[in-house]
């Protein structure tokens, strides 16, 4: 027969538990809610769109205070956050080490990317 | 009373709950920060855009487009992202008034023109998404002609590795 003091026992493990699935659903929530991936999808595709949007030989800055702001966080240099591959269209945001998003653009420009810590300067030739 | 039944039963039913709860939250975070950045209609659009720029000036069609034009200098395309796998398309088809095909060209992702026949009957997520527009451009001996551009785009973007 279970005594007094196993009842007490299982009541403490039923909460422990109980206490570490929590914990384990907010830190999966927290993660997501912080998702780097979001960011990088968002802002490869927006500097590709302005590039395609652009004329030769004009320059557009846009704010980049947010993403900069991850990757601190992340300890990931800021002058590596945006990278453009001219030789295949595509730009490359990336706030970790591991990777980053792609995203083409189609025109045929010869496009240079600086990050000032709070603008992104794209210059397109 | 059966409390050793009872509690069996109440572990189980609880074991049931958290794993109805950890799905349903796990799901709905999964869908609403792992939904895609759709701009494909932006794409279309800027293809569309920049295609009728290099095509038609002052209202009037280039008139070295039945001769010299060439779609990748003239519109400052890049050759290789119209290349077999590509995700773009362009299409410009001239026609008189009356509907009688003049002139068409096309560049990039050939199957996109069916897929965007088949989106203006049907809507369909993992096909390509166009746009498409008509102008009346003057011509030669003071006719009109129509031009219909359509752009299309299915560029996803993608995850890659270091």
């Amino acid at each position: 027969m279970k005594g007094k003091s196993g009842l007490i026992e299982s009541g403490v493990i039923f909460i422990i538990l109980n206490i570490i699935f929590f914990i384990l659903l907010s830190v999966f929530i927290f993660n997501m809610s912080g998702n780097e991936l979001v960011y990088e999808q968002t802002y490869s595709k927006q500097v590709a769109l302005i590039v395609d949007s652009a004329k030769p030989n004009m320059s557009v800055s846009i704010d980049v205070t947010k993403i900069n702001e991850i990757a601190k966080e992340n300890e990931k240099n800021i002058e590596e956050v945006f990278f453009v591959d001219n030789e295949n269209n595509k730009i490359i945001v990336s706030l970790n080490k591991k990777g980053g998003y792609e995203y083409r653009y189609f025109s045929d420009y010869n496009v240079s990317l600086s990050n000032d810590g709070k603008y992104l300067n794209i210059i397109i030739k | 009373m059966n409390k050793k039944g009872d509690e069996k039963v109440m572990g189980l039913w609880w074991f049931f709950v958290i794993i109805i709860i950890t799905l349903g939250i796990v799901g709905g975070v999964i869908i609403y920060y792992g939904a895609d950045v759709d701009v494909r209609a932006i794409e279309s659009r800027m293809l569309l855009d920049r295609s009728y720029d290099c095509v038609i000036e002052n209202g009037f069609l280039k008139r070295e487009f039945f001769s010299s034009f060439d779609f990748y200098e003239d519109c400052d395309m890049e050759i290789n992202q119209f290349n077999e796998g590509s995700e773009f398309f362009v299409k410009i088809r001239i026609e008189n008034m009356s509907g009688r095909l003049i002139e068409e060209r096309k560049y990039g992702q050939m199957s996109y023109e069916e897929d965007c026949e088949i989106v203006e009957e049907v809507s369909a997520d993992k096909l390509a998404v166009c746009m498409t527009r008509s102008f009346v451009v003057s011509a030669e001996k003071g006719e009109k002609n129509r031009v219909i551009i359509t752009g299309a785009s299915n560029q996803k973007g993608r995850k890659v590795g270091f």
